[in-house]
């Protein structure tokens, strides 16, 4: 059993995107930490230990969340909506990282407590900038309750 | 004179005795005139009174009779042996326009036309032994019949029976009682002729008169409906009766529901008011009961026509709702999917060139340079091809805009595109407005951000923004459909303008009538304007001619108060 520490979980069925993403956060020395999951099912099943991921221990929840909103499966929706809803994961950060400027998807992000919403700029410079800000912020500078903002599991 | 021998009794003295023979001498005298004048026997009375003895002639009391008989306005005639006139006056002469000596003599029967004169025989038989009166007509010479009312009395003569007849000229009366009789015809005619069943009833509920209307809804000759009680026609007799008070009350009543019943059921609408004798008292409820069954038929039509109508819109609406979804998640999916392989090709390419271009030859570079580039005009397209189908979607809220305020907001929007140049731009008096207007300053930037493209190449480059009355436009510039007096916006520029052939495909989606190396654009920007402007009722349309500049025009619904006659004429083309 190995012992993982996940500070970024990136979730994103898109490959190209997922390798951008990365590609990203290691420029700016953040993909130490970073696990990356392909759609909703398993991105719950990670953060709430269960189906593949229901050996794996792990003493804290990530920093922040980056969802994507169309999944495989599950939406990011409905991935943010069980999050919300479980005192467990309520307080980690979400960030919708998406390709979508859609109002309705943005009102409904936010009402169910997303943190923040991002929609990926097709130029890459642009998106480079917004994947390091993102590290910057979340990972480094944001604060959350709870030791070090680490919490035991269950 | 017969002498009667009376011998006075005995014991009275002689002078008394003669007395007594002298008064009974003159009481048989007198008993034998009065006989004698009873039956004619004698012509003239002898009366001895104190002055002396009066003859009293027969002769003498004729005359007067004679004088009444001829001065009469009837006829008169004395008819012996069945029927021959013996004597008749002049009267009765003139009546048949026959001299008096031709009359006399003539059978009566003579005088009345043959139609009549089985009747007359049979009169003329009764009246011998007791009086009669009967009408006839009389024939008469000028061919015109008299009405007469004939008086007949048995009269007898010597031996003989006959009639003493009175012919009084009753044509005025005639025609009095014809007039009446055509006068009621018409009226009850009248009656007849309505298609609504009409009744009359009394203060107790009976039908006293009903029409043909009536019997024909009831299926009840007038026979049996008149003596009913008008209420048990009705479905609802407690009801009609209920109503059948109000009239007395109220005097009338007006479109009451009720149904007749006759086997089937007729709706009817219910009318009625009293009506009153010649001294002015309510004699009755005079009632008009119209079948309205095609009436309600016609009603029932439209409300089902109506209902199949309301039914039609909402499957329609159903059908726009499931076109709409499905056109929503067809632009989120063009917004999704088609977007990541872009940002794929230009975020590889970029990390190619940014991290191996030491590797890489200068031409390996440049062209990795166009596919960027291409990436980037593809996310453009994307872009403004996902605001035009937004638009399609988006609600219009109109409220009161003023459009030389979107024109000035417009103009800060697109204060880039105006730096280092020359531009002078007028904006004229632009009246307030009903639109949304967040579209509406779309309409603006879209238009004014073309003008300041295409005059781009100009030194000095104008932009007029303005109104004009529709019926002020010139003449090519004029459009079918826009009333006269209706209000149109317009953006004039100086620049490089366009080739009116291609006018057609200014508008569309994509469309482009210049090079995008020459002039950057996606061919949505006019596509989005057209939009807007006939979500907002109007029309948009542009004249130009090339490097003449270009104007483009739109209406918004707006008409100038100032041109009622124009708007009324224009009304009736459009």
């Amino acid at each position: 059993m190995t012992k993982h520490i996940v500070e970024i979980l990136l979730v994103e069925d898109n490959s190209s995107d997922a390798e951008l993403a990365l590609h990203a956060l290691k420029k700016q020395n953040l993909a130490n930490h970073i696990e990356l999951v392909t759609d909703g099912v398993e991105a719950l099943d990670l953060l709430f230990r269960r189906g593949a991921y229901a050996n794996r221990t792990c003493d804290t929840y990530p920093k922040v969340v980056l969802l994507d909103l169309k999944l495989p499966k599950l939406s990011g929706i409905e991935v943010l909506r069980e999050m919300k809803a479980d005192a467990r994961t309520r307080t980690i950060p979400v960030v919708i990282l998406t390709s979508s400027r859609e109002e309705r998807d943005l009102q409904e992000a936010y009402s169910l407590g997303a943190n923040s919403y991002i929609v990926k700029p097709v130029d890459f410079a642009q998106f480079n900038e917004a994947v390091r800000q993102i590290g910057l912020y979340w990972v480094l500078l944001n604060q959350r309750p709870g030791p070090n903002g680490r919490e035991p599991v269950s | 004179m017969a002498q009667t021998d009376h011998a006075p009794p005995a014991g009275v003295s002689p002078d008394v005795s003669l007395e007594i023979r002298e008064l009974r001498r003159r009481l048989d005298e007198a008993e034998e005139t009065l006989r004698a004048i009873r039956t004619g026997q004698v012509d003239a009375v002898v009366v001895s009174g104190p002055h002396g003895d009066q003859v009293f002639a027969l002769k003498g009391a004729e005359q007067p009779y004679r004088i009444f008989v001829e001065a009469m306005n009837e006829g008169a005639a004395t008819l012996f042996s069945g029927g021959v006139i013996t004597y008749c006056n002049n009267r009765l002469a003139e009546m048949v326009h026959k001299p008096l000596e031709q009359v006399i003599g003539t059978h009566f029967e003579e005088f009345v036309a043959g139609d009549h004169r089985q009747r007359l025989r049979s009169l003329l038989s009764r009246a011998v032994t007791r009086s009669c009166r009967e009408e006839f007509p009389l024939l008469s010479a000028d061919g015109n019949p008299v009405w007469t009312l004939l008086s007949l009395n048995p009269v007898v003569i010597d031996t003989a029976q006959g009639i003493c007849l009175v012919a009084q000229d009753i044509t005025e009366r005639k025609r009095a009682q014809e007039e009446s009789r055509r006068a009621n015809a018409y009226n009850r005619s009248l009656i007849e002729a309505s298609l609504d069943p009409l009744v009359t009833i009394a203060p107790d509920g009976k039908i006293t008169d009903v029409n043909l209307a009536t019997e024909k809804a009831t299926g009840r000759s007038r026979k049996e409906l008149i003596g009913t009680d008008f209420s048990t026609y009705f479905t609802d007799p407690e009801r009609a009766r209920a109503i059948h008070q109000k009239v007395f009350r109220d005097g009338q009543v007006q479109n009451y529901a009720l149904e007749i019943r006759d086997g089937k059921i007729t709706p009817v609408v219910y009318n009625a008011s009293v009506y009153r004798d010649e001294s002015g008292q309510v004699a009755g409820v005079f009632a008009a009961a119209r079948d309205i069954s095609e009436r309600l038929r016609a009603e029932e039509e439209v409300h089902r026509l109506n209902r199949e109508l309301e039914e039609r819109v909402r499957l329609r609406t159903l059908e726009l709702e499931n076109a709409n979804r499905d056109l929503d998640s067809f632009s989120y999916s063009i917004s999704h999917d088609l977007r990541a392989p872009l940002r794929a090709i230009s975020g590889f390419s970029t990390i190619l060139l940014d991290e191996y271009a030491p590797h890489l030859p200068a031409e390996a570079q440049r062209l990795f340079g166009r596919v960027r580039e291409n990436a980037g005009q593809m996310e453009k397209l994307i872009q403004d091809l996902l605001a035009f189908s937004r638009l399609g979607r988006q609600q219009v809220s109109k409220r009161t805009v003023d459009p030389g305020e979107l024109v000035q907001q417009a103009l800060v929007t697109l204060a880039s595109e105006r730096e280092g140049r020359h531009v002078e731009i007028t904006v004229g008096d632009l009246p307030m407005c009903q639109g949304d207007s967040t579209l509406l300053e779309q309409v603006f930037v879209n238009l004014l951000s073309n003008a300041l493209k295409y005059s781009r190449k100009r030194e000095v480059a104008r932009i007029e923004v303005g109104t004009a009355k529709a019926a002020d436009l010139p003449k090519d510039a004029a459009i079918e459909g826009v009333d006269p007096g209706e209000i149109v916006y317009f953006v004039r520029d100086n620049g490089v303008g366009f080739d009116m052939q291609y006018a057609g495909k200014l508008f569309g989606v994509f469309q482009r009538l210049h090079s995008a190396g020459e002039y950057e654009g996606t061919g949505v920007g006019l596509a989005i304007v057209r939009r807007i402007v006939h979500r907002h009722g109007g029309q948009v349309w542009a004249t130009a001619a090339v490097d003449q500049g270009a104007t483009f025009y739109f209406t918004l619904g707006v008409h100038s108060e100032s041109a009622p006659a124009l708007q009324a004429s224009g009304e009736a083309h459009s």
